[in-house]
């Protein structure tokens, strides 16, 4: 299984942005690259080269899945592992989005920091397990 | 360097602070775009700052377990979605619902 190290999160609300990356290198001993929106993540992603991107649904300008489609136009990211990042509100609308390649989940704002990074390493090892 | 749960929850209390030390100012944004749409009811922009403003609190203040605060901006943010998906603005009937919803809002503010 490859390893989980490098995780980017594309999120547009900084109060959220804090606490998951505080969670995530803190609790999970990961190393995370926060973008505030989708036209910063492709611009980072490509030398970051991320292990997981994490990618928020609701986002003004690019929305999350829209981002999706324009990482998968670079080539060093055309099958990185992606996990959507909903409000309740956004549940119903991204069924559709976790059929798409690479997709892996979609966690439901908000979340609990303590048990974010146990939820994403089950997740990335339950990929992993079926792949 | 991995820190234990104690010290995590303190980092996040001391945030959590620091985020209730701002709502003052989400409150301002907010009086802005209520004033704005008072004034003119077609304002479509103002409605969509409102929907990205409600939507932000709901989730922002629902990760900080402000309760109250959160069911409060996402019952207006409900409420104005449909509106902004169909590109439609307030009329009278909703406008009035509308008003209820973030009279509410308002008031759990100081909760």
């Amino acid at each position: 299984m490859p390893t989980l190290q490098k995780i980017m999160y594309v999120e547009d609300e900084p109060d959220i942005q804090t606490i998951a990356s505080i969670a995530l290198e803190n609790i999970g001993g990961f190393s995370v690259k926060t973008c505030n929106c989708g036209a910063d993540a492709l611009k980072q992603a490509p030398e970051f080269a991320p292990d997981l991107i994490l990618l928020d649904v609701m986002m003004p300008d690019m929305d999350g899945p829209t981002t999706l489609q324009e990482i998968r136009k670079i080539d060093s990211l055309i099958s990185t592992p992606v996990v959507f990042i909903t409000a309740k509100a956004q549940l119903h609308e991204i069924a559709q989005y976790k059929s798409q390649p690479g997709v892996l989940d979609v966690i439901t704002k908000p979340f609990d920091p303590i048990i974010l990074s146990d939820t994403i390493r089950n997740i990335w090892e339950n990929y992993h397990a079926n792949v | 360097m991995q820190m234990s749960n104690k010290e995590f929850l303190a980092q996040i209390e001391e945030l959590k602070q620091s985020y209730i030390a701002h709502l003052p100012e989400k409150m301002e944004q907010l009086k802005k775009l209520e004033k704005s749409l008072d004034e003119d009811l077609s304002n479509f922009e103002s409605l969509k700052e409102l929907y990205q403003l409600t939507h932000k609190l709901a989730g922002s203040s629902a990760s900080f377990g402000l309760s109250e605060l959160s069911e409060r901006a996402y019952e207006l943010e409900m409420f104005i979605k449909p509106l902004v998906k169909k590109n439609e603005a307030l009329d009278k009937n909703s406008f009035e619902v509308y008003k209820t919803l973030l009279n509410s809002l308002k008031k759990s503010f100081s909760e």
